[in-house]
């Protein structure tokens, strides 16, 4: 199940002229409910690149004041191959109303993967890492290298300049 | 003769010293154990004496013989708030067979009369919390449990030993096939003698706002 809209529109055309921000032209602002399985296949399909993962919520102070970040960064050129995966664990009630309500104001151009009765313990199983790694709390975000190792994480506000700083220590 | 009784007090001082060396090396990696040691499952967690909501007082010693649930909880965080109505309909069946549910709030500026306000009613539930909530003043147990987000739930069996650290439950819906509320299943192994089969679970949760 997914759940389309139209982006802001001085988003969206920010979105439109900036290279980089094309790599999903079709997926822009979409929100898609990711079981365990798709959340795998996700992270598979991402391997063999430099991977970011940003798992957040509408309802997390922090997560909401990071996020023109990391459409800042999902936009800016720097960002090369690296794939970005935005996983939201908002809750189910929220996710056809308030979470494309938030992505809308917040002009996110990006897919957004709700998480759907994915706990912890099968999200870091798929990202390959531990529970002594990440046990939960929000916000976090993950770099990985094109080999799926674990090279930064922050589990507080990110920048966008945090994660091209540790993407071009890949290159 | 001479040179060697020089010799065995040069190698008497230097077995001084170096006993003196190791000790001092010795106590600080004790202290440095201290300051980050999180309670290990199966061993008895740290002690605590907090206040509830209502004035009353609280350790964990009192409650020797009884299964305990401590969540670590904040009413500033929503998915902390959901997990209270979870909870809520949760605690009353094992209360009734003797466990204790204890809800400790470590969040920084949450003052006892609004954590007050919150148990009494002013939750999501509309209703009376059916367990207390102790006011962790300066974050000091959840600093020493190494609790770090809210909800984040640890049991301790009737030995008085840390059997459970994580969730409650693994955030699929109560009618999926596959739902499973690791709380409830920990604490009905615990009441069967049994041990836990899943002792711990990762939790997603809001950081706690910590005062130091």
């Amino acid at each position: 199940m997914r759940t389309r809209f139209v982006l802001a529109a001085p988003a969206g055309l920010v979105c439109v002229a900036v290279a980089g921000c094309g790599s999903e032209p079709f997926e822009a602002g979409v929100v898609k409910r990711a079981d365990s399985a798709a959340v795998e296949a996700l992270v598979h399909e991402a391997r063999g690149g430099p991977l970011v993962v940003n798992v957040w919520a509408t309802w997390c102070e922090p997560c909401v004041a990071e996020t023109p970040e990391l459409v800042a960064f999902h936009q800016s050129k720097m960002r090369g191959n690296a794939v970005f995966l935005s996983f939201s664990i908002d809750m189910p009630e929220h996710v056809d109303t308030r979470l494309p309500r938030f992505m809308e104001e917040q002009g996110i151009p990006f897919t957004v993967h709700a998480l759907d009765g994915v706990p912890p313990d099968e999200l870091v199983e798929a990202l390959g890492i531990t529970l002594e790694e990440w046990d939960g709390a929000l916000p976090a975000t993950f770099v990985f290298d094109a080999e799926g190792r674990l090279v930064s994480s922050w589990y507080e506000e990110v920048s966008a300049d945090d994660l091209l700083g540790a993407l071009s220590g890949l290159v | 003769m001479r040179l060697r009784g020089l010799l065995a007090v040069d190698v008497a001082i230097l077995l001084v010293l170096g006993i003196g060396i190791a000790f001092v090396f010795a106590g600080m990696v004790g202290a440095e154990d201290a300051r980050s040691s999180a309670p290990e499952l199966g061993k008895r967690p740290p002690a605590f004496s907090l206040e509830g909501y209502d004035g009353s007082g609280h350790s964990l010693s009192a409650l020797k013989g009884k299964p305990v649930v401590l969540v670590f909880s904040s009413q500033k965080c929503p998915y902390s708030r959901a997990g209270d109505v979870r909870l809520a309909e949760l605690a009353p069946e094992y209360q009734m067979k003797g466990v204790v549910f204890l809800s400790i709030d470590s969040h920084k500026s949450t003052p006892p009369g609004e954590i007050k306000e919150y148990a009494l009613g002013k939750n999501e539930s509309g209703k009376k919390l059916p367990y207390l909530i102790l006011k962790d003043e300066g974050n000091t147990y959840a600093d020493a449990m190494g609790a770090k987000r809210t909800p984040e739930i640890y049991i301790v069996d009737t030995e008085g030993k840390l059997v459970y650290h994580g969730a409650l439950d693994n955030q699929k819906k109560p009618e999926d096939p596959e739902y499973v509320n690791y709380v409830g299943q920990a604490l009905d192994e615990i009441l069967a003698g049994q041990p836990v089969s899943k002792p711990k679970t990762g939790a997603y949760g809001c950081s706690i706002k910590r005062a130091k």
